[in-house]
């Protein structure tokens, strides 16, 4: 009972990191971005038919109003204190620290990787361990030491090859890991059951 | 009866009920949760889960909050601070009982 009762737990703190397909619209513009910077495709130069970057900012955050829209109807809604806001409000504060002292310093890192690396083994050590958390944190930590080791050019961190490779890695994993956090989030609430009796105390034991 | 067996008849029912321990449980580990996520969670009837939540909020362990959405009904839970105490107090228990159990010898 008890290890039910801390699965419940566990699952209602951790709610709003299992909506993993909200993951999705994010990880896809990452991936464009990889390809934009790789030089695959020319994502942000006007063309003929217009700015494609704007049309697809709007699509995808498009994308993302409507998974919102599908957890609040599907699995409802749960609401934290202020404190996981502020968590994200540190984030990005570190994250934008991270690409000026990049910028200043000519580090030898990639220091907004490492910052998104820290911030995925924050998950793993606070989201029950789910090592699929780990496993992206330790590849885009691998990808922003490669200047340590290859001869990725300081001046190509962002703009060239040491940020293709960061968005592509980053991109990939993000919609992985929301893959799978939202099979967790499916298994783990099953659906609204019909309106016949349900036995007290016997419904909620599949958690 | 040995004293472990005493305390655990001596558990608060309204709290210890399965269902209604399962909501206090998310309530706690949260600010507050809709009516949908607790049918979702449960696994419960609306009637059924009602019905709990109806004997949570008498206790005044609940309360409860109907708000619209737009043109949409939404009902969120919430513990109360008497809730919150009163769940923490009966986990703490329910750890007590299993390591006295545990400890417990029939000699």
């Amino acid at each position: 009972m008890k290890e039910n009762l801390e699965r419940i737990r566990s699952v209602t703190s951790n709610y709003n990191y299992l909506k993993g397909l909200l993951s999705i619209p994010l990880g896809l513009y990452f991936l464009l971005a990889a390809g934009g910077i790789a030089g695959w495709w020319s994502l942000f130069i006007p063309t003929q038919e217009g700015y494609p970057e704007l049309v697809i900012f709007v699509a995808l955050g498009g994308l993302y109003w409507g998974l919102v829209q599908y957890y609040k109807r599907t699995f409802g809604r749960v609401d934290h204190s202020s404190g996981n806001q502020k968590k994200v409000i540190f984030f990005w504060f570190i994250a934008i620290a991270a690409i000026v002292i990049n910028n200043l310093f000519n580090l030898p890192v990639f220091l907004l990787g490492l910052a998104f690396a820290g911030m995925y083994f924050s998950f793993y050590i606070s989201l029950k361990r789910r090592v699929h958390n780990l496993i992206l944190g330790v590849a885009i930590a691998a990808v922003s030491c490669l200047p340590l080791v290859s001869d990725i050019e300081p001046a190509d961190k962002i703009w060239g090859h040491m940020g293709a490779a960061f968005c592509l890695v980053l991109g990939g994993g993000m919609m992985i890991i929301g893959l799978l956090d939202h099979w967790l989030l499916v298994r783990t609430l099953p659906p609204v059951p019909g309106e016949e009796a349900t036995a007290p105390g016997e419904a909620w034991s599949h958690v | 009866m040995s004293e472990p067996f005493e305390e655990i008849a001596g558990l608060d029912k309204l709290i210890h009920e399965p269902a209604r321990l399962a909501i206090l449980t998310a309530l706690s580990a949260c600010q507050q949760a809709d009516f949908l996520y607790l049918q979702r969670l449960t696994g419960l009837t609306k009637g059924n889960l009602s019905s709990h939540l109806s004997k949570l909020e008498e206790a005044a362990l609940v309360v409860v909050r109907k708000t619209f959405e737009g043109k949409k009904p939404v009902t969120y839970l919430k513990l109360t601070s008497q809730g919150r105490q009163a769940i923490e107090a009966h986990w703490q228990k329910l750890d007590a009982l299993r390591n006295g159990s545990e400890a417990w010898d029939p000699e």
